[in-house]
């Protein structure tokens, strides 16, 4: 495509918007370490990964998952500088395992809502009428039940395996994502590109996904991060009540519940566990407000 | 205003009606007989299909949803698998607990999020602003649960001034035991009304009619409350509203922590021991009571934005 003339003109490099908001947020210091927190998760996550891939799961069974009772709730220390826990097993460790599954199963199951949610809010908002109508009053309903019990209802229902947790969790987020989608998408559909774009004969999907949706993205991507916090939170709380991630498996809300049970014994088993639940929904929350106010300056005050 | 209300209260039938049957859907949609979960694994194959029979579970779905409802309506939700007794009974006698719990949180989050959100806003970029909005952020993404053991480790078990565990009997012990539960409930409600209290200040503090109000002589007292804050209270209201929702599903993670005889712990038992019309007695109950808050949300817009009721007299 050809450069835009009063850019020429004037010689100022043009910018696309998504250039636009990166320069704001980059500005956004808190939001910036928030945004290199989240990186050196997924680093974290993936490189876990790796490892198990590459020992053929040596280090996670031996030394995740085994139990050891010698040292048992051993207070942090060199040599375990996150502590042991009550099985004996380095704090640390299953820290870092735990990471893959609160970031990916939040990131799926908002994932699963964005999908549907989107299709659904995006029907309703660019169709209208009778389809917006039993859309959204669908959707009314969906939130008319605090969506932790209509994941718990789904969970209770059919058992709590990965799959079932992830659904519970996907389904009870859509309708946020029915009503952020719907909403606009309405403020652009009626615009005069999205016009033009009929009258050259495009149709409906291809005006929806290829105008609409990426002039519309801003609050979607905002909706997004805090989404994946929302779900994190949701995922670990499940746990916290045995309803989610089982253990064995390293996960941070789980690793809460157990030590629970030990909790006049020894408190780093307590503290360590929600300190990194914490840190990641700060970093989630603190990244969506930055990108927020970078995308849409107006919300700013 | 009584036709507001009414017509208010007709719209949440079909939300309520739509919310059982999603509830009573998924429930009845979940594996294993409930028939042999009552009668136990040597049950006769003829024992287990008359108490299928009994259970009505040999009619379609939508026949056995309707026969509960209107069961529901006569103030039966069923009888539980494992012990026999009224679903009914177990619920109510457990809802006036959660409910104490919960008014308490709420209570917690209004005192602490209003004030501190008007103060921040009035005072903007200051630094009590700056700190308020770093700790409103840390509430906000503080998982409740692990704010609870926190506490119970620094309040009970080292200090040992509060009690760690369960509900007291009357005056005094009651009021102790309800002091952490709900702080636990309240502190991320609290975080978040700070937040939205502030924003929406903002966006009325810039206002002409502020400049109005002080250019007469009206008290600053007055002008932040009777201008201002009236104007800015309708999404602080409606952040409220929600607040109380994710309250009603946060008590289930606050009573295990304290091991609080409420109906969340009475729901995470129930699912434990697979007791499917107590989860959902316990499910539709809460639903229900979430729609009956959100309602008396609407019926307090209407007070506080006098625009909103007008619109409904209108129609």
């Amino acid at each position: 495509m050809k450069k835009d003339n009063t850019a020429q003109v004037s010689g100022v490099k043009q910018r696309s918007l998504w250039q636009d908001a990166w320069r704001r947020f980059k500005k956004n210091k808190l939001a910036m370490v928030g945004l290199v927190f989240l990186a050196i998760l997924v680093l974290i996550a993936v490189g876990t990964i790796v490892v198990d891939l590459v020992t053929n799961n040596y280090i996670y069974e031996n030394y995740v998952i085994k139990q050891n009772l010698r040292g048992r709730l051993d207070p942090p220390s060199l040599e375990h500088p996150f502590g042991l826990d009550e099985f004996g097993r380095d704090m640390l460790l299953r820290m870092l395992w735990a990471v893959r599954s609160s970031l990916f199963m939040g990131v799926i199951a908002i994932i699963i809502s964005g999908i549907l949610g989107g299709l659904l809010g995006a029907a309703a908002g660019y169709y209208g009428k009778t389809t917006d109508n039993v859309i959204m009053r669908f959707m009314d309903i969906l939130l008319a039940i605090p969506s932790m019990l209509l994941a718990i209802a789904i969970v209770a229902a059919f058992g709590t395996s990965l799959v079932n947790v992830l659904l519970a969790i996907g389904i009870s987020y859509i309708p946020t994502f029915a009503r952020t989608v719907r909403a606009s998408i309405m403020t652009v559909k009626d615009q005069e590109f999205v016009e033009a774009a009929r009258a050259v004969g495009a149709n409906d999907p291809t005006l929806i996904f290829k105008y609409i949706l990426p002039n519309a993205m801003a609050p979607i991507i905002v909706q997004t991060t805090l989404g994946v916090a929302g779900a994190i939170l949701s995922i670990a709380g499940l746990s916290f009540i045995g309803m989610g991630v089982q253990p064995p498996t390293p996960e941070w809300g789980s690793m809460l519940s157990s030590a629970r049970t030990y909790i006049r014994d020894s408190w780093h088993i307590t503290v360590i566990p929600g300190m990194g639940i914490m840190l990641t929904i700060l970093a989630l929350n603190v990244v969506g407000d930055g990108l927020r106010d970078a995308l849409d300056p107006r919300l700013k005050n | 205003m009584y036709k507001y209300i009414i017509k208010r209260l007709l719209m949440m039938i079909p939300v309520l009606l739509g919310v059982t049957f999603i509830v009573f859907f998924i429930l009845n949609m979940s594996p294993g007989d409930p028939a042999a979960m009552i009668l136990g694994d040597r049950a006769s194959a003829e024992a287990l299909a008359m108490k299928r029979e009994e259970l009505g579970l040999n009619d379609p779905l939508l026949v056995r949803y309707f026969n509960y409802v209107v069961d529901m309506l006569h103030g039966d939700l069923g009888t539980s698998y494992k012990n026999s007794l009224s679903v009914w009974e177990q619920v109510t006698e457990r809802f006036p607990n959660t409910a104490i719990l919960a008014l308490c949180g709420i209570c917690v989050a209004l005192i602490i999020g209003i004030p501190t959100g008007i103060i921040s806003a009035k005072k903007q970029y200051s630094l009590m602003d700056n700190c308020t909005m770093v700790v409103a952020l840390i509430g906000v993404s503080m998982p409740a649960f692990w704010l609870g053991l926190l506490l119970v480790i620094v309040f009970s078990l080292n200090l040992g001034w509060l009690p760690s565990q369960g509900m007291g009997d009357g005056g005094m012990e009651l009021v102790k035991s309800l002091i952490l539960p709900s702080i636990t409930l309240g502190t991320m409600s609290a975080a978040t009304i700070t937040r939205m209290t502030r924003s929406s200040m903002l966006e009325v503090i810039r206002q002409d009619y502020i400049s109005t109000a002080r250019a007469k002589g009206v008290s600053e007292k007055t002008v932040t409350i009777k201008h201002m804050l009236r104007n800015a209270l309708i999404p602080i209201v409606t952040a409220v509203g929600l607040q109380f929702g994710s309250l009603l599903g946060g008590a289930m993670l606050t009573e295990t922590v304290f091991s609080w005889p409420g109906l969340g712990r009475l729901m995470v038992d129930s699912i434990k021991s697979k007791d499917i019309p107590l989860v959902l007695g316990s499910v539709v109950f809460m639903a229900v009571m979430f729609s009956v808050v959100n309602l008396i949300v609407d019926i307090v817009y209407a007070y506080i934005d006098p625009r909103i009721k007008s619109q409904y007299k209108k129609k």
